[in-house]
């Protein structure tokens, strides 16, 4: 140990953030674990089937000039009656499906992904709050959680969505449509991200690292976001992945009862 | 016992600067815990009608006691018997039911988070387990680099770097383990790295709450000298919370003996170790297994520790006490002085019926 603190210091310079990813533990365990790497492959896929939808899809759906309601209900291609026009067949309306799907992708993804950033926000922000602040914050906080939780996710949509359609009109319905779909489906599941950060931070709480944090003199803010919330992100991922999958399903039986995207829209 | 000789044949005494300053202050201390639970558990149906029903563990009752400038004070006491509860009370991380915690003449337990916050730099802690002591999403420079920071935001990165590596140095750690993460370390090495941490804001007294009871027995010696080592170039004043006797024969220059949060004894290591002059005292000493005694004479201590819900009354020891008489019954000793400097709570001693 012959070498000056400024030595020191000059060794350790910090590896750039790619240089750190590619000797990093988890491109390593990416790499050899064949199920991650298909489903990631699958996923970039639907992904750029979304982003690049007008440049790869057949025709526009928002496009009326392009629909022809007599080419409504056309099967698709490896039936009888198809029309090569349309490789998945049309729908009632006379749009070509293909096309609608690859465009509705894109709604979809983006409806479950920013529900479950909004859902994940409320839930993190409430759920940190309780577990951290304990006693009666707590206890109110989560008969909030409970209240909520006693609402199914679907009743508090079709509710919200069907009064705002009744009292704003379809048209302004229509324009809002996908800001009111985040919205509702966001707010009404936060509490199962608040649950699962509160049972977390309780566990960890006790830790000694975070007694040693307050030991220093750190703000409650800080001990709250920078030291026990990245101790609870593993289980928020395991959530999230399955939250992303529910949010789309409920969009899509929203749609289905009518209170989901327009009809004008795929 | 064994164990400390072969401890001091390693490692000379260490020589202290023991002033007469006193650093920090603790006065009559109480700290109780409410288990009650919340309303609809206290709610009891008695006698046709209803009352809360109330119940508490009473953790410290009423302990005092001054830590002195450069000195290493040591509290030992069994399981249960409230030390760490004192240690984490006087770093604030509890807050006292009664009585009062001074640093350098200023109370310091009333005091806002903010108003507290110079004497953070001043006060730290090392803890039990090195294996939950350390964020296991930060890696080692992280978690050194952020007290530094966030207490002299004057100082450039590159001085952080320079103090940070140096501390490491110190308490042998390279500084390139500093991009590894707590999981990649020893628990002796954590324990070093936990040292380091307390010891980057530059404090002046340090509580230790079981430093080394997680260790390995190999490595206890390790950290322990290193802890004297640096109480010596850094001039700290320790308050080393423990259980194991033969460390405090070791590493302190007074030992407090705890039974149910009260101090029994309190005497300069070398007095307590020869002369012990508290029953309670006098059958912990008894208990250390010596190897130069095969016919050993223990001290059995009747019956069990009370219960710390429902705390005898007068001296807290009564019932398991050899020497018990009415007075110990109903009054509560208090600690006093005797010729020798040691401070005994005893009413036996008291009396002159030892």
């Amino acid at each position: 140990m012959s070498d000056s603190p400024a030595q020191i210091a000059e060794q350790l310079v910090i590896p750039s953030h790619w240089q750190r990813f590619r000797d990093s533990h988890l491109l390593h365990s990416f790499k050899k674990d064949k199920v991650a790497i298909v489903s990631f492959a699958l996923f970039v896929l639907y992904v750029l089937a979304a982003l690049s939808a007008p440049l790869i899809a057949p025709y526009d759906p928002y496009d009326p000039a392009m629909i022809d309601i007599m080419d409504s209900e056309i099967p698709p291609q490896w039936q009888e009656k198809a029309d090569e026009r349309f490789i998945l067949g049309t729908d009632s309306q006379g749009r070509d499906l293909l096309s609608t799907m690859l465009y509705g992708t894109r709604i979809s993804l983006l409806i479950g992904v920013c529900a479950v950033m909004l859902q994940c926000l409320i839930g993190v922000l409430i759920g940190l709050t309780a577990g951290y602040f304990g006693g009666r914050i707590d206890s109110f906080l989560m008969r909030l959680a409970d209240i909520q939780l006693s609402f199914s996710t679907m009743m508090v949509a079709i509710v919200v969505l069907a009064v705002f359609q009744a009292a704003f009109g379809a048209e302004l319905y229509a324009d809002l449509a996908i800001f009111m779909l985040i919205l509702v489906i966001g707010i009404a599941e936060w509490p199962q991200y608040a649950r699962t950060v509160r049972a977390t931070v309780l566990s960890e709480k006790h830790k000694e690292y975070v007694d040693a944090a307050r030991v220093m003199g750190f703000k409650s803010r800080r001990i709250m976001w920078t030291h026990i919330l990245p101790n609870t992100l593993s289980p928020l991922l395991v959530i999230s992945t399955v939250q992303v999958a529910n949010a789309i399903i409920s969009e899509a039986s929203l749609s289905f009862l009518g209170l989901g995207m327009p009809v004008s829209q795929p | 016992m064994k164990n400390t000789q072969t401890k001091q044949a390693q490692q000379p005494i260490v020589t202290r600067m023991v002033s007469d300053e006193t650093l920090v202050q603790v006065d009559s201390l109480h700290k109780r815990f409410d288990i009650s639970g919340d309303f609809l558990d206290q709610v009891q149906f008695k006698g046709g009608r209803f009352s809360l029903n109330r119940a508490y563990v009473y953790a410290i009752n009423g302990v005092s006691f001054d830590v002195k400038k450069g000195e290493a004070l040591c509290i030992v006491g069994e399981s249960g018997c409230g030390k760490s509860t004192v240690a984490r009370t006087v770093m604030g991380l509890l807050s006292p039911s009664s009585g009062s915690i001074s640093y350098r003449g200023q109370r310091i337990d009333n005091l806002t988070d903010r108003a507290m916050l110079p004497y953070r730099k001043k006060m730290q802690m090392i803890f039990q387990n090195p294996y939950a002591s350390l964020n296991p999403r930060k890696t080692i420079t992280q978690t050194l680099e952020e007290p530094v920071h966030f207490h002299n935001p004057q100082l450039t990165g590159m001085q952080v770097k320079e103090r940070v590596s140096e501390v490491m140095e110190s308490v042998g750690v390279d500084p390139s383990w500093g991009v590894r993460y707590p999981h990649e370390f020893s628990g002796g090495q954590r324990q070093r790295i936990s040292i380091a941490r307390a010891l980057t804001v530059e404090p002046e007294f340090i509580v230790a709450d079981e430093p080394i009871s997680a260790l390995d027995v190999s490595i206890q010696a390790q950290v322990l000298n290193l802890m004297m080592e640096t109480q010596e170039q850094r001039h700290l004043t320790y308050l080393f919370i423990t259980h194991d006797l033969a460390v405090v024969e070791h590493f302190g220059t007074r030992v407090a003996v705890m039974y149910l949060g009260t101090i029994c004894e309190l005497a300069q290591t070398r007095t307590l170790f020869s002369t012990p002059k508290h029953p309670y005292t006098q059958a912990l000493l008894s208990a250390i297994p010596r190897l130069d005694d095969n016919r050993p004479n223990h001290i059995k201590l009747q019956g069990e520790v009370p219960t710390p819900v429902n705390l005898p009354r007068g001296c807290v020891f009564h019932a398991r006490c050899p020497h018990a008489a009415d007075r110990c019954r109903n009054e509560i000793p208090r600690l006093i002085t005797q010729s020798d400097q040691s401070q005994v709570a005893c009413h036996a001693m008291e009396e002159g019926r030892l």
